[in-house]
């Protein structure tokens, strides 16, 4: 099954509007790979443990984990719409939404 | 990206500390690479399920592919270094390591992130957007 672990920072938008973006994260995958399920996952770190170009960070980080093989535009466009949903529900800046693919297809 | 996870020893450093080394990883890297700071995230963790087998601290890096070999040993070395120096402990009880991902597998800043030496990435290293509130 495909994943997004989702690292936020405690008390952001993000944080507060996890199940939003976590409805959100699901018709995302599903709008690419109809039928499929996905699992979300949440990690909100705490203040003063993580830091962005040496600063308290504003910063998501979204790890996508999809069960498939992908060409570039495809991925990219996954990871666009991660990334466009992102700072619309949490008005962020897309400086402040990091958005990672790694394709989990079980080796034959 | 980069992204340095260090995980350290509870109780290894304070807030302080950890802000100062998070600064270093800034430093080491884009010194080392030339990538613009703005990029550069750290996350330090206290280790809760005793995975440093006696070690202070591990570092692991997520960079990009096609930095060449001498740039990852340098990397882990003075990285190493910086979190003894910030911890209070020996270098050797300091371990890190990199990993590559592949540029285009990641996207920050509204775009994919573009491959070490590629035209693309010294207009990147020029002029990183000017909206990005959060750098």
């Amino acid at each position: 099954m495909s994943q997004f672990r989702c690292f936020i920072q405690a008390g952001s938008n993000a944080e507060r509007r996890s199940d939003q973006l976590e409805a959100g994260l699901r018709d995302h995958h599903t709008g690419h790979y109809p039928g499929e399920e996905v699992d979300v996952t949440w990690v909100a770190i705490p203040a003063g443990h993580m830091f962005t170009e040496g600063r308290q960070s504003t910063s998501s980080i979204v790890a996508c984990f999809v069960a498939h093989e992908t060409n570039l535009g495809e991925r990219e466009a996954y990871m666009r719409g991660v990334c466009d949903l992102w700072t619309e529900v949490t008005e962020c800046t897309d400086h402040e939404v990091v958005v990672s693919f790694t394709e989990t297809v079980p080796a034959p | 990206m980069p992204f340095y996870h260090a995980l350290v020893r509870p109780g290894l450093l304070t807030e302080e500390q950890r802000q100062r080394f998070a600064v270093q990883v800034v430093d080491v890297h884009c010194d080392v690479t030339g990538a613009p700071p703005s990029f550069v995230h750290a996350l330090i963790t206290e280790d809760d399920e005793d995975r440093l087998d006696g070690q202070a601290a591990q570092i692991n890096g997520t960079i990009r592919a096609g930095r060449t070999d001498a740039q990852k040993a340098e990397i882990a070395d003075r990285l190493s270094r910086a979190m003894a120096d910030v911890a209070g402990v020996e270098p050797a009880s300091v371990r890190t390591s990199t990993r590559d991902i592949q540029a285009s597998y990641t996207m920050e800043g509204g775009a994919l992130l573009p491959e070490p030496g590629s035209p693309e990435e010294q207009e990147w290293r020029d002029g990183p957007p000017a909206a990005a509130g959060a750098r």
